[in-house]
């Protein structure tokens, strides 16, 4: 009996110990699917980025685990370190779930719940209740601290479950932690981002800053260089006439003193000018036909006086073998020659300057010209060698400079080389004297005609010009007065207008012969006021010659000169050669009556009736023009001249001022143009009574012209005859 | 001189300690037992007033520094924990276990303070890097030397020609014992601990505190209490009768990923826990 009761015990026991099993097996089950579970918790939770979604998703499958009554989170602030909590799950429950917290807290069960790696679980504030307190906490940080508060005693709770609590809120931390480098990181980047936006803009500004500057100094460079120029133009001027007049030696002195004075600082502010348009990247090379050794040669011409006053020989050996005809910018490549040779002439005092060309080689299209100039002079140091071509420096720095000069010259010559291409080199030894060598690739020209490398340059044959009606528009007053003085020495006298809308109206009232015009003008300028005139030009009105008056060395403004319809220009300050230089050029070219340079003389009785010097000196102006200049004149004054008379007999009939002005202008122009010197002389007087309001002496003026033609229509009719016998 | 063939034969003369007292059988399964709450493990812990007594005076001791004062088993399993608790337990129960075995070679006294120092820096550590559960580690401490109590009362002649070893030839006792006995109190304590059907950790840590490097499934814990047995004896706190501060494994520190001065505040915890924890535990 007892042992079946043993049995039925065993049996019993081991029925328990079945049912126990299999509890136990269906708990684990479970827990493996729970954790499976979390298997998805943790993705959401890794790609969940904020701390709310992380900690809704912490707080369901928490609810999963135990009978929460009340759940809530409470996270370390970044700033303050300081507990934050978070909404109260259910949210009624905030006040009854703070008042735990402050509990805990006061109770340190909170500090030390926070130190724990597990679950603690302590009772109440409210009895009967229990609270349960986890870290949430990495192995590294803690970053908040999980409550929940159950509504019995806890003890019913098994440890198990606890575990996977702790598994849960050990997974939650991770991924606020994350989430938190997570946003540190984006605002790290954003803030990197904004900085370097910041930092972009500021860069920008300082560029932008840096640029309006830059565009400033370079407006003051070119202001400065025309307010420089304008007064200059009225010194330098004046000078020149200065010396033109009579002066005792010591005050001709004076004033080659104050000439020398003014072509240097003129040259300093070339020179200035030169760089800071280098230096702005907007010096543009001209291309046209040169030949290169003509241009050696005249600047050889140009240096040779200064040479002799130096008692220094000046050379120049130009190798054959170079192309006559190659592309370059002639004003430039003077300018480089020229700032070599000069530097050579300035630093030596014995012995000579030698120039040498040669081509050192073709490449395609292109001739490498070699150009040395040797001198035996001061020589350079080693030193100095190193800084020749930096800008601003000298081969003598000290205070007590020998040697005058911006400095400039060799690092603009250098700039200009190098912008063609080429080098610029040096070799020196101390004492015996220098040679400064560059090599400039020139390209080559099949054919076509050879421009002087310095144009402008006339035949001059020193005869007066003829007179003309020229309007000088300049708003500087002693500049008119300069242009006025001048030309009055070239036997003019002209008219004035100072702004760019004066002359237009001058221009719209009178027959010039020629337009001199400054360009920058207030009111209007004077590249408008040539487009204005060009605009009311009619086929009839002769093309009127306009030359501008520039004080700008830019390359733009004489093309916008030429562009806004001008001719020509001349560069102030106004020299008086250029000016009548320019004068010859273009009252010949004026229109097809060209050539109006003879004298206007006081006409003495004995005079010729025709100047057969001026005869001459038109055949030389273009003698290969067919039919010769000369004979077109003549015959034009032979056709004319007995129509213009009868003319002004009408005129003066009818007492008609302006007919009788106008023609007599006409016949003085024709008749000085061919050198009919007492009929231009007549017609010029019959111009001036015209002016006038007592006009009784014109028929008597009248009646002398054409008895000064009939003198010289043989004569001339002669000329035309011999031409055509001894013609072929 | 009588040798042994196995750490197995000798444990197999060994009746009193063949076996784990009975609670800690229980105490177990209701730990891992889903249906069985904190109060069923409470009711069983209060079963015995002497263990009750014991892990309450630990867990109102510096040991724990909890802000109020537990005073029931209930209170403790909740705010200790259930598995803390048993190893707590567990380790008190060791220690009575091995009461009143010769003092021959090292006085119980001092053979146990040096197991706790050992357990409380490897809790230390644990907590520092915040192990789930640091009373384990805190056990595993006070078990590492466990296997030379047994050398001591079974294997009497090979402790002692083990010691003459060691001092005559100044070499650590573990190096003596192997060439004594044949094997060393580590092998001898991981096979108690299996033989107690222990967790599988306590017994990887016991068998390997001297060559962490040879744990395979826990070797974090092994290296924790690797380092806590070297702070122990730096400390000089008790004796289990080995007179050097044994080498210190090089990977085993590493592997903890702590910073040496880290190690100022551990000596210092430990320090101020000792006194408490031996009144409460011994």
């Amino acid at each position: 009996m007892s042992e079946f009761s043993d049995l039925h015990d065993k049996l019993l026991h081991a029925e328990n110990r079945l049912q126990h099993l299999e509890t136990v097996n269906r708990w684990v089950i479970d827990t493996l699917e729970f954790v499976a579970s979390l298997g998805d918790f943790q993705t959401s939770m890794n790609s969940a980025q904020d701390a709310d979604a992380i900690l809704a998703a912490t707080r369901a499958n928490l609810r999963r685990l135990m009978a929460f009554r009340t759940i809530a989170f409470l996270t370390v602030s970044e700033e303050t370190f300081d507990f934050e909590t978070q909404e109260s799950d259910p949210p009624e429950d905030r006040d009854l779930l703070q008042e735990e917290i402050d509990f805990q807290i006061a109770e340190g069960t909170f500090a030390w719940a926070l130190n724990q790696t597990r679950a603690v679980l302590v009772p109440a504030k409210s009895l009967g209740k229990t609270v349960v307190l986890h870290a949430l906490a990495t192995r590294a940080h803690v970053v908040g601290m999980f409550i929940g508060i159950m509504p019995e005693t806890g003890l019913e709770i098994s440890d198990l479950s606890l575990n996977l609590v702790s598994i849960l809120l050990f997974n939650c931390a991770h991924a606020l932690e994350n989430s938190g480098l997570y946003q540190k990181l984006n605002s790290y980047n954003k803030r990197l981002e904004e900085a370097i936006e910041e930092r972009t803009l500021e860069l920008r500004k300082a560029l932008e800053k840096a640029n309006v500057a830059n565009v400033a100094k370079r407006q003051f460079v070119a202001n400065m260089s025309h307010e420089i120029r304008t007064p200059m133009n009225g010194i330098m001027g004046l000078v020149e006439l200065l010396d033109r007049s009579e002066l005792n030696t010591d005050q001709r002195e004076y004033v080659s003193i104050i000439q020398a004075s003014c072509n240097s600082l003129l040259t300093v502010i070339n020179d200035i000018l030169d760089f800071s348009k280098i230096e702005a990247g907007k010096l543009n090379l001209e291309s046209t036909v040169i030949s290169f050794p003509d241009l050696v040669q005249q600047i050889i011409h140009l240096f040779q006086s200064r040479a002799k006053e130096k008692g220094l020989i000046l050379e120049a050996t130009i190798a054959p073998d170079i192309p006559s005809s190659l592309e370059g910018d002639p004003v430039r490549l003077t300018q480089i020659l020229g700032n070599l040779v000069g530097n050579a002439l300035k630093f030596t005092e014995r012995g000579g300057i030698t120039v040498a060309a040669t081509t050192e080689a073709i490449q395609g299209d292109h001739v490498l010209i070699h150009c040395s100039v040797r001198d035996t002079g001061i020589g350079i140091s080693a030193n100095t060698k190193a800084v020749l071509f930096q800008p601003f420096s000298q081969g003598d720095g000290s205070a007590t400079r020998k040697y005058s000069g911006t400095g400039l010259g060799l690092t603009i010559s250098r700039q200009l080389v190098e912008l063609m291409g080429g080098k610029i080199e040096v070799e020196s030894s101390v004492g015996e004297g220098s040679t400064f060598w560059s090599t400039v690739p020139l390209k080559r020209v099949g054919q076509g005609t050879v421009e002087p490398a310095l144009s402008n340059s006339p035949v001059e044959d020193g005869s007066p010009l003829a007179p003309l009606r020229i309007l000088v528009v300049e708003d500087n007053e002693s500049n008119r007065l300069v242009a006025s003085a001048m030309l009055k020495q070239l036997g003019q006298t002209p008219e004035f207008a100072t702004n760019g809308l004066e002359a237009v109206e001058a221009v719209r009232r009178n027959q010039y012969d020629l337009v001199i015009m400054d360009c920058q003008m207030p009111v209007l300028d004077g590249m408008e006021a040539t487009r204005r005139i060009r605009l009311e030009q009619t086929e009839r009105n002769p093309r009127l010659p306009i030359i501008a008056m520039t004080a700008s060395a830019l390359q733009e403004e004489r093309t916008q000169c030429l562009e806004s319809g001008m001719d020509d220009f001349i560069s102030k300050p106004v020299m008086i050669d250029d000016l009548s230089t320019a004068l010859r050029k273009w009252s010949v070219r004026a229109d097809n009556v060209p050539v109006r340079t003879v004298a206007e003389k006081a006409t003495p009785e004995d005079e010729p009736a025709l100047d057969l010097n001026r005869i001459d000196e038109l055949k030389q102006i273009s003698p290969r023009r067919v039919p010769s200049l000369v004979d077109q004149l003549i015959e034009n004054f032979l056709v004319e001249i007995p129509l213009r008379l009868e003319k002004l007999h009408e005129a003066v009939a009818r007492d008609d001022h302006d007919t009788m002005l106008t023609v007599a202008h006409s016949i003085a122009g024709i008749s000085g143009n061919i050198g009919a010197m007492p009929m231009m002389a007549t017609a010029r007087k019959l111009q001036i009574l015209a002016r006038q309001e007592d006009r009784r002496e014109a028929g008597s003026l009248v009646s002398r012209l054409e008895e000064e033609f009939i003198e010289v229509r043989p004569l001339l009719q002669d000329l035309v005859n011999s031409k055509i016998e001894s013609s072929p | 001189m009588a040798t042994h063939s196995s750490p197995r034969d000798l444990l197999r003369g060994y009746v009193e300690v063949s076996s784990l007292p009975m609670i800690h059988i229980r105490l177990d399964e209701a730990i891992n037992n889903p249906r069985k709450s904190m109060a069923d493990i409470a009711k069983i812990i209060r079963e015995d007033p002497g263990l009750t007594a014991r892990l309450l005076r630990i867990v109102n001791s510096a040991f724990y520094n909890f802000p109020s004062r537990v005073d029931t088993i209930s209170q403790a399993v909740t705010i200790i924990g259930t598995q803390q608790l048993g190893a707590l337990a567990l380790a008190t129960s060791v220690m009575q276990l091995f009461k009143g075995i010769p003092e021959e070679f090292v006085s119980m006294d001092s053979f146990w303070r040096h197991s706790v120092a050992c357990g409380l820096a490897a809790r230390v550590i644990g907590t520092l890097r915040r192990e789930p559960n640091p009373e384990r580690l805190f056990v595993a401490g006070i078990l590492h030397d466990i296997g030379r109590l047994v050398m001591f009362t079974k294997a009497t002649d090979g402790s002692r020609d083990a010691f003459v070893r060691a001092r005559d030839q100044d070499i650590l006792l573990v190096d003596a014992e192997r060439d004594a006995v044949g094997f060393t109190h580590a092998v001898v304590g991981g096979v108690l601990l299996q033989t107690w059907k222990l967790p599988g950790i306590l017994e990887e840590v016991v068998m390997f505190h001297h060559n962490p490097q040879a744990a395979t499934k826990f070797p974090m814990e092994t290296s924790i209490v690797h380092i806590a047995d070297i702070i122990a004896h730096a400390m000089e706190l008790g004796s289990s009768g080995e007179h050097f501060v044994p080498p210190l494994n090089g990977e085993a520190w590493e592997r903890l990923g702590l910073q040496i001065s880290v190690l100022p505040s551990v000596v210092e915890q430990v320090d101020r826990q000792y006194q408490d924890a031996i009144h409460s535990i011994l």
